[in-house]
């Protein structure tokens, strides 16, 4: 039973964006350029992603934002945030949703202007940055969005010296599918 | 000034088009379709050959809707540009106003940040 998922699904599909620093992006536009570019390197059309697997440091509604942004209604999803391990967990996820036939295409992805963006975790509201400006009223006027265009330090307060910034500044993005995916082998990018 | 350097998303481009006063949108090159708001590629379909082109400001009032606080009513707007784009705005000078009724666009500030809000184009209120 505990291997029952082994050999039964592959990633087919693996990209990063803006790794390192990526100033006047954000964590979602990092994500997304990670996830097109997993998709190319997969040759899967983008609207043949039927599962979201995500995690971030700024969405409250990972799978949420993610459906959102690319245009995808995806059958089957998972937003569980445990932190850096999020994305193995997601892994394991999108392997079983994938043998259960609860998804055929999972893209797991994830995505951070952390570094850029001042260096500290922003809040998890998170309200549509070009509606923000008509306060709607089910979010306050201080909830923006930070956009930052400059480096500072990434230290978490009390860490030692010199640090490695935390969550990586990057969109990461995998795709799999099950086995066999033959008809997936074609590129088309 | 307009940050166009290659590290520069599309969210901060479009808000530097803003502050420059320009109202810009994006356009796929090889599908032709607009695409609002600013994105890394086009949703659905994911192309990533979008190019920065200027709305032309028409658009036809969706849904709007007024809010009435102690500090004065405002309305909330949705708008279908005549480019295919829906999106949330304000109509300006009217507390409400008729759906379907055709609106411009302009750039004006709130809260102290540009922003796209229209106004009830003169055809529509004849």
């Amino acid at each position: 039973m505990s291997e029952t998922l082994r050999g039964q699904a592959a990633i087919v599909g693996i990209a990063t964006a803006g790794v390192g620093e990526a100033p006047g992006r954000t964590s979602i536009e990092l994500l997304g350029e990670a996830a097109i570019a997993a998709l190319c390197d997969a040759g899967i059309a983008l609207s043949s992603v039927d599962g979201v697997f995500a995690a971030t440091g700024v969405h409250g509604l990972p799978a949420m934002s993610v459906a959102e942004y690319l245009g995808l209604t995806p059958r089957y999803f998972d937003g569980t945030n445990v932190g850096g391990a999020s994305f193995e967990v997601h892994l394991l996820q999108a392997a079983a949703a994938l043998y259960l036939g609860l998804c055929d295409v999972a893209l797991v992805a994830y995505g951070s202007n952390q570094r850029t963006a001042g260096g500290r975790l922003v809040s998890l509201s998170e309200p549509q940055w070009h509606e923000t400006p008509y306060r709607l009223v089910t979010q306050s006027p201080d909830t923006r969005w930070p956009l930052r265009g400059t480096c500072t330090n990434t230290a978490p307060r009390g860490s030692i010296s010199p640090p490695s910034p935390w969550p990586p500044e990057s969109g990461l993005t995998a795709t799999l599918t099950p086995l066999p995916e033959g008809r997936f082998r074609s590129k088309t990018c | 000034m307009v940050d166009r350097s290659e590290t520069s998303g599309p969210e901060a481009r479009f808000k530097a088009y803003l502050a420059e006063g320009r109202f810009m949108i994006q356009r796929s090159r090889s599908t032709g379709r607009y695409v609002f708001y600013p994105r890394i590629a086009a949703p659905v379909s994911g192309e990533t050959d979008l190019e920065w082109v200027a709305a032309s400001g028409d658009g036809t009032l969706y849904s709007i809707t007024v809010n009435r606080t102690r500090d004065g009513n405002y309305n909330i707007a949705l708008v279908d540009l005549v480019e295919g784009p829906r999106l949330m705005s304000r109509i300006e000078g009217v507390d409400t106003a008729p759906i379907g009724a055709s609106v411009k666009a302009r750039i004006a500030a709130l809260d102290g940040e540009p922003a796209i809000v229209f106004d009830v184009a003169e055809k529509a209120t004849r």
